[in-house]
């Protein structure tokens, strides 16, 4: 089924219409101008419209311009390996001095010298000149790029005037001193830095002789560390320990030539590298840190690995095109996936592992406690409890599990019976299954509302949204299949998955409404429930006619199903049978005893009784499942609507010559046909509901017995500022979902 | 399946039948019918004044005298005494434009690099990503709390010292903090979405182009990015609702933050105290529906197709 999209363009609608669509845009902004102008606040929400629009513009705008420059960049290396290694070595030079320049650790320790004060005092009277200077050959550099790119040499002078009058405000800026001014505290190092290593990368890029490159690269990493080495010089002074110091270099070499080997790359760059990280590890991670220690130590300890580095960009020789096709193609793929897998990565991987790491600790995130948390959830010690079994012993006494065991074995009698007569140990159908289907869901019922807590409401909710989402989403898309009202159907039933889980939760909260007896009803299905007591214990007019149309229509339905019986025509006998039971109790109590909502009070008269739908446990839960079930219905119908179509008619037509049943062709035909698709919708809808959240919080808060883990582990994590056990509702979250992820997996393996 | 034939039956047989054989389409419309009730009661009750919703049920308005009035939806959009919808619409924006675009250009670029881009290990790399589209969120939200308010840092095991990996750029709070988050999470099912789409594409257009000299940078702009404006619409779609209906992200990084709460945040708190309010939620809740409203019934085409898109996968 992957060709259920096909790559089309949009079809282009009329121009009048588009033309009209653009009109009411244009109505559309105007009316909210004067909408927000009309408010008492219309100069703080401006403010705030243009901030976001600037605030939206600039990430936009930043982020898709990295990454054009960093594919352009790319696109450099294959005319110009020079001017590549020149941006190369320049973006890479000023990521580093950036992130070592904002790293909160070298900026606060140490005391101030004056050595460097002096310095800064320098730098500070001449930035505007440097910053011009720097700037005019970053935008020499920028601007033969674009020229050759766009072949035209026109355009360097003005990329270089633009670059300079950005230096000369980048250095008036630092000059004005403005405390903790953006300019000051992120670009300048990065500036600096970048430029220094572009000219040395601009140098290796056109040098082919071994020993002058060799020689460029321990220039450039001493030039490079002394930099290094000033910019860190008050905050940071290694104690020196050769011990410390040459077994993380030996172990970093050693680990990288390892590495090295696996990606059968010559093994002395891989050497270099992992021994300067293994003495910057060494030299700066295992020492004691001492403000007053020796200077001279500092910077030798800065510059060696620097050394190091310049040799190992500088080892091998000039790249040849070969080696430049290699280092493009494998560029290309990360630039690709790298945005996707560094934002998941930061907002997804890392910090689930995180979580798990906090669910281990206690609350504050401070003392080991191993899985005392989940000892909690699993030990009934929360403020509501995970499982509750203490009314297990009411479920015998309970009505549907007296009316679901019977109904279960009653089919699977039915089953045996039908099976004998055709030759099979059991078989499925009508008469067997539903009432097997529908036993299993009382006793289900039975038992959620006797065994309570967290953990028993949340699977009471998937089994119950999962299953009754899936089932009329069904039972709608056959219904609605080829009919004449087909759109307009589906469209209302498809409404509330546009509508928030808050809102839907405010139109349910409506419905549910319940007021003082003495009072009108104004929630409906209150209005209906009281309304139905008053007709049913009334003796007007209209009870009169309610009854007797209920005992006509359930006199009716039994002639059908006589008359059907008598013909032995037995289709539709069941379903109708089922109606049939139904309308002959609600009848039964209707002229009986009376239903819905009145009793009897103490003085002997009638007195409205409503139903507290979100107060009453436990069925308020069900009333909450409600709420989803009305959102995620449209979603199962959409989808299983679509895989309906996709059956072949064929294979319906064949059916249909050999004189099968509309219900045969459904269960026979489209219902293996759609399997996969259903399976589909029910892992869909059981993530969403697993992680049910906004609609408890919204109209009970986990009050009245309705807590879910999600709304549990909200509470706890942020409103009792539990770390750990809010992160350890998170993680059984997690592992609960987990069969569904490789179901999922698998699925997509099959496919693949 | 009540349409079913009755063979060999004459006169009364035949008109059960045609009652039968409309019964699917009855069926249909009463499910609808109950389906709308809700909202569409809503919908009245928003045009009531106070008194009449406390004190009697939206039915009564087709029978009584009682007034509709525009009052309530006034007082939601301009007022400043309670909470300004206007404000929470204004952030509502900022969260779901920034969230919606972003994901969707990095989504683009990963797509084509699973699909198009050949290396070792892309098969599983792509299940990898997309598998975690069934992780709940909750999993990372205290981290990421944690994140927005103090940065990163890391303590390194055995040298007691702590490196500052991401400062801490004041993001608690903020609506920006808010579409970072949705932009992670909206990415596993993006990238799926969009992969099935851009890996369908017809081969030969790609083999022309490369032949011609063209890299991946230039394909993707030039080539798959205008073929890909269907399901990149179906996207947008999906992610605008989801981002702009959304709660729990945004309650958690927000929270009291009165003047950066999105709408959803703002209607649920629209009650205010001891239920002053209660009359004007009814006007809140259609206002914060109405653009995803607008959306769904202008672009109807695109979301349904992104959402088989999405699912239908054998």
């Amino acid at each position: 089924m992957t060709e259920a999209v096909s790559p089309e363009l949009p079809a282009a609608g009329p121009e009048v219409a588009s033309v009209l669509k653009k009109l009411a845009a244009v109505a559309f902004v105007v009316v909210l101008y004067v909408l927000i102008a009309r408010t008492e606040q219309s100069d703080v929400l401006f403010d705030k419209i243009v901030s976001t629009l600037i605030r939206v513009a600039i990430a936009v705008g930043a982020s898709s311009g990295v990454w054009i420059g960093i594919n352009l960049l790319f696109e450099q290396a294959a005319k110009n390996w020079q001017r590549f290694q020149t941006l190369a070595f320049g973006l890479v030079g000023g990521l580093f001095f950036f992130v070592l320049d904002g790293n909160r650790f070298l900026r606060t320790l140490g005391p101030r010298s004056s050595v460097i004060d002096a310095v800064e005092d320098v730098t500070n009277a001449s930035t505007p000149l440097t910053m011009v200077v720097v700037m005019a050959i970053v935008g020499l550099l920028v601007g033969r790029g674009i020229a050759q790119y766009k072949g035209s040499p026109a355009l360097v002078v003005p990329t270089v005037v633009i670059f300079a009058a950005l230096g000369l405000l980048l250095g008036l800026t630092r000059t004005e001193e403005v405390a903790g001014g953006f300019f000051t505290r992120i670009l300048w190092w990065p500036v600096i830095g970048g430029a220094i290593a572009a000219a040395f990368g601009f140098i290796l890029g056109g040098q082919s002789d071994r020993t002058a490159r060799r020689a460029t690269g321990v220039v450039g990493g001493i030039t490079l560390g002394l930099l290094t080495g000033f910019m860190v010089f008050r905050a940071y002074r290694p104690a020196f320990d050769i011990v410390d110091l040459v077994v993380p270099t030996l172990v970093g070499a050693a680990l990288f030539a390892g590495l090295g080997q696996l990606t059968q790359k010559s093994p002395m760059p891989s050497v270099l590298l992992g021994a300067a990280l293994g003495w910057a590890v060494g030299a700066f991670g295992f020492s004691e840190v001492d403000p007053r220690g020796s200077q001279l130590w500092q910077i030798i300890a800065i510059v060696i690995p620097f050394v190091l580095v310049g040799l190992w960009a500088s080892w091998r020789p000039l790249a040849g095109v070969v080696r430049r096709a290699e280092v493009i193609e494998n560029a290309r793929k990360w630039i690709f996936l790298g945005p996707a897998l560094t934002f998941i990565a930061a907002t997804l991987v890392i910090p689930a592992l995180r979580t798990f790491y906090l669910s281990l600790l206690d609350a504050d995130s401070e003392e080991w406690v191993g899985l005392s948390n989940y000892g909690q959830i699993f030990s009934n010690e929360l403020n509501e409890e995970s499982f509750d079994f203490a009314r297990i012993g009411s479920l015998p006494g309970s009505l549907l599990f007296q009316l679901g065991i019977p109904l279960m074995i009653l089919g699977g009698i039915f089953g045996v019976l039908v099976g004998r007569g055709r030759g099979n140990k059991f078989e499925t159908v009508g008469v067997s299954a539903t009432p097997i289907g529908i036993g299993f869901v009382f006793l289900a019922f039975a038992v959620f509302t006797t065994v309570r807590g967290t953990i028993i409401n949340n699977l009471w909710w998937v089994f119950t949204v999962t299953g009754v989402s899936t089932g009329l989403g069904l039972a709608i898309a056959v219904l609605a299949d080829r009919t004449r009202s087909e759109r307009v159907a589906k469209a209302f039933i498809f409404l509330p998955m546009a509508i928030s889980f808050v809102g839907a939760s405010i139109i349910w909260r409506a419905v549910y409404q319940a007021r003082n007896v003495t009072k009108e009803q104004t929630g409906v299905l209150n209005a209906l429930w009281v309304g139905l007591g008053k007709l049913s214990t009334g003796s007007g007019l209209p009870t009169l006619l309610v009854s007797i149309g209920l005992v006509l229509s359930l006199l009716t339905l039994l002639g059908f199903i006589v008359s059907s019986v008598a013909r032995k025509s037995l289709q539709g006998v069941a379903p109708a049978a089922t109606v049939a039971l139904l309308l002959a109790w609600f009848t039964y109590r209707f002229l009986g005893s009376g239903v819905g909502g009145q009793r009897i009070g103490p003085t002997g008269d009638l007195i409205a009784d409503p139903v507290l739908f979100v107060q009453e446990a436990p069925f308020n839960n069900f009333w909450l499942m409600v709420i989803l079930i009305w959102i995620q219905t449209g979603f199962a119908m959409v989808i299983l609507s679509a895989a309906i179509k996709a059956v072949p008619s064929e294979y319906l037509e064949a059916a249909r010559v050999d004189g099968a049943t509309d219900s045969q062709i459904f269960w026979r035909i489209i219902l293996p046909q759609i399997y996969p698709t259903i399976g589909v919708v029910v892992t869909t809808i059981i993530v969403v509901v697993m992680k049910v959240f906004d609609i408890v919080k919204v109209i009970t808060n986990g009050q009245f017995d309705t807590q879910v883990l999600a709304n549990q582990m909200f509470s706890e994590a942020f409103l009792f500022s539990d770390k750990g056990v809010g992160s350890a509702l998170a993680i059984v979250l997690f592992l609960s979902v987990l069969p569904v992820m490789f179901y999922n997996i698998r699925q997509m393996q099959k496919g693949a | 399946m009540a349409s079913t034939q009755f063979p060999g039956t004459r006169g009364v047989g035949k008109a059960i039948y045609r009652v039968l054989s409309g019964i699917p389409t009855g069926a249909l419309w009463f499910v609808v019918v109950i389906w709308s009730i809700p909202t569409f009661g809503l919908a009245v009750n928003s045009f009531r004044g106070r008194d009449d919703q406390r004190n009697s049920g939206w039915w009564t308005v087709f029978s009584d005298e009682g007034g509709t009035s525009l009052d309530n939806y006034e007082t939601v959009l301009t007022a400043s005494s309670t909470n300004s919808i206007l404000e929470s619409l204004a952030n509502s924006f900022a969260i779901a434009i920034p969230a919606t675009i972003i994901p969707i250009a990095i989504a683009a670029f990963a797509a084509y690099g699973f699909a198009w881009i050949d290396f070792k290990g892309r098969e599983w790399a792509f299940i990898a990503t997309v598998s975690l589209l069934a992780v709940p969120l909750q999993v990372a939200l205290i981290p990421l709390l944690q994140l927005y308010s103090g940065g990163a840092h890391l303590t390194l095991p055995l040298m007691d010292k702590t490196l500052t990996l991401i400062p801490d750029f004041g993001l608690a709070g903020t609506t920006t903090a808010v579409w970072l988050t949705h932009t992670g999470f909206g990415l596993p099912f993006a990238i799926f979405l969009l992969h099935n789409y851009i890996s369908g594409l017809p081969k030969d257009v790609f083999e022309s182009a490369r032949i011609d000299g063209a890299d991946h940078f230039t394909i993707f702009w030039r080539i798959v990015l205008p073929l890909s404006v269907p399901v990149l619409a179906a996207f947008a779609i999906f992610q605008f609702l989801w981002t702009w209906n959304d709660f729990l992200i945004a309650n958690t990084m927000i929270g009291a933050q009165r003047t950066e709460q999105p709408t959803t945040i703002a209607i649920a708190n629209l009650a205010g105290d001891y239920g002053r309010n209660e009359h004007l939620l009814a006007a809140g809740a259609f206002v914060q529906a109405f653009f995803p409203l607008v959306v769904f019934f202008s672009l109807q085409r695109y979301f349904v197709r992104g959402l088989l898109a999405g699912s239908v996968k054998g």
